[in-house]
């Protein structure tokens, strides 16, 4: 006895041919293989391609069908968003719900690496949201730190720390520009997409206040100004 | 305590990037954040155990877990954050050459032969470099990745000498009690991977401190070789 009728069948094809166009919502192995994928790639905040996860689904199509309940699954069990880069990016990175309530949640090797970012952000932020790279430096040296010598506390490799590390972990963002066609070009740092998620400027605020021991009040000029270019 | 969510996920967070951590620190990261979110904190080491196998039943399906372990040689318990699925092939193998990760392997082993699993500090250097590859893995390299895995518990690094870590322990249990069966072997009392901990003075066989504890409360004999039991369970150093 055949166990498909013509009717039963046609019937099939334009169910079959629904679930082509929407989202999965089945926990299916290949939902938890690209879950997986992208917790054991979140730890290294390196954004995570499209391409390498397609692999884990079998093809594009698979994973763009299952990419809505995993985002879903991993805020409600894991508190990381995952969102795309950019608007229309073939990148994600995954963002954490809320900030650290402290610094235990740090490994003792990313303590000075934090304190380096907050100290850098927070100049970026008062120099207008945009520093020259000659001049972070030499905002560091003012406070003995040597990108291209080892520190007692940051270690050594702190130039690859700022150019390579924390601009591909989205912390920072190299830019390249010149005054005028006749002039040289110099090259800027910018918060990148993911500083920008992940702490306020009120919050560098509060750090800033209280490394130089001044009332946040005292930076109410510079977060009036990041509003206005934010809105 | 049946829980705000954010805590919660918040705290699988923090296990997740601390990897293993003692119940002081549990303490010291619970207290700011049940303090953030305005909920009581989870204080006595059971109510501990029962937040976290709160937390255990929302994520387990995706292979991950929170895994309480004895860790005999510090006389600490440590709540671990494992990876369900793990072998020594695919650990903490992301953006790692093959050369590397064959590293972590060898390395692995290396120790687990030892009848104590721990080898001197320098021999995890010297002796493991791989010389047929085409990429061998530099001195400075194998450092910082001793380092990083040892953050991340893989190793352990004392007295002069790299042990194997509570997460190797949980996460590879069936790897080393397979492949290294002639010094790690699970305590008969609780099927779990035992290692460095109280021995019959008798059959040399080892047992949990804790299970034996429990056994002979109600027996006064070696479960394994029915002798007396002599071997005394006061600890020699003090520790929580």
């Amino acid at each position: 006895m055949a166990s498909t009728s013509r009717a039963s069948r046609s019937q099939n094809a334009s169910q079959s041919q629904a679930n082509n166009t929407q989202a999965i919502v089945q926990k299916d192995d290949k939902v938890r293989g690209i879950l997986n994928y992208i917790l054991d790639h979140s730890a290294e905040k390196i954004p995570i391609k499209e391409k390498d996860m397609i692999p884990v689904a079998g093809d594009k199509k698979e994973l763009l069908l299952r990419l809505p309940l995993v985002t879903e699954l991993l805020a409600d069990r894991f508190g990381i968003i995952l969102k795309p880069l950019e608007a229309a990016s073939k990148s994600y990175i995954c963002i954490s719900e809320a900030p650290m309530a402290s610094i235990h949640e740090l490994t003792p090797s990313q303590r000075p690496q934090y304190t380096l970012l907050y100290l850098i952000l927070m100049y970026i932020f008062m120099r207008g949201n945009r520093t020259e790279d000659k001049k972070l430096y030499g905002m560091l040296e003012m406070l003995t730190i040597m990108v291209d010598e080892e520190h007692g506390y940051f270690g050594s490799n702190i130039r690859k720390l700022i150019e390579e590390t924390f601009v591909r972990q989205q912390y920072l963002k190299r830019e390249r520009s010149q005054l005028s066609a006749y002039d040289d070009f110099k090259t800027y740092f910018v918060w990148g997409a993911r500083a920008k998620a992940e702490f306020t400027h009120e919050q560098i605020v509060g750090f800033a206040s209280k490394l130089l021991n001044k009332d946040p009040k005292d930076f109410e000029q510079y977060l009036s100004v990041a509003q206005e270019d934010e809105s | 305590m049946s829980g705000s969510q954010p805590v919660k996920r918040a705290f699988i967070r923090a296990c997740k990037n601390r990897s293993y951590l003692g119940y002081d620190l549990i303490d010291e990261i619970l207290t700011p954040l049940c303090g953030m979110h305005k909920v009581t904190k989870p204080s006595s080491k059971e109510a501990v155990k029962a937040f976290v196998s709160e937390i255990n039943d929302s994520i387990e399906e995706f292979c991950q877990s929170l895994v309480f372990i004895k860790y005999a040689i510090k006389g600490e318990e440590y709540l671990v954050y494992a990876k369900t699925d793990a072998t020594p092939d695919n650990i903490a193998n992301t953006g790692l050459t093959a050369e590397e990760c064959q590293y972590f392997s060898k390395l692995l082993d290396k120790i687990a032969a030892e009848e104590n699993c721990h080898i001197p500090w320098n021999a995890a250097y010297n002796e493991l470099s791989v010389q047929s590859s085409a990429k061998p893995v530099k001195k400075s390299r194998m450092q910082h990745l001793l380092h990083k895995w040892s953050e991340m518990g893989y190793f352990i690094d004392l007295y002069d000498s790299i042990y194997l870590g509570p997460r190797s322990l949980v996460e590879l249990s069936f790897y080393l009690t397979s492949n290294h069966s002639d010094h790690i072997k699970n305590c008969t009392l609780c099927k779990c991977l035992v290692l460095w901990d109280v021995k019959c003075a008798s059959c040399q066989i080892q047992f949990h401190r804790d299970c034996i504890h429990k056994y002979l409360q109600k027996r006064d004999i070696c479960p394994s070789c029915t002798n007396l039991w002599t071997t005394s369970l006061r600890r020699s150093t003090s520790s929580s």
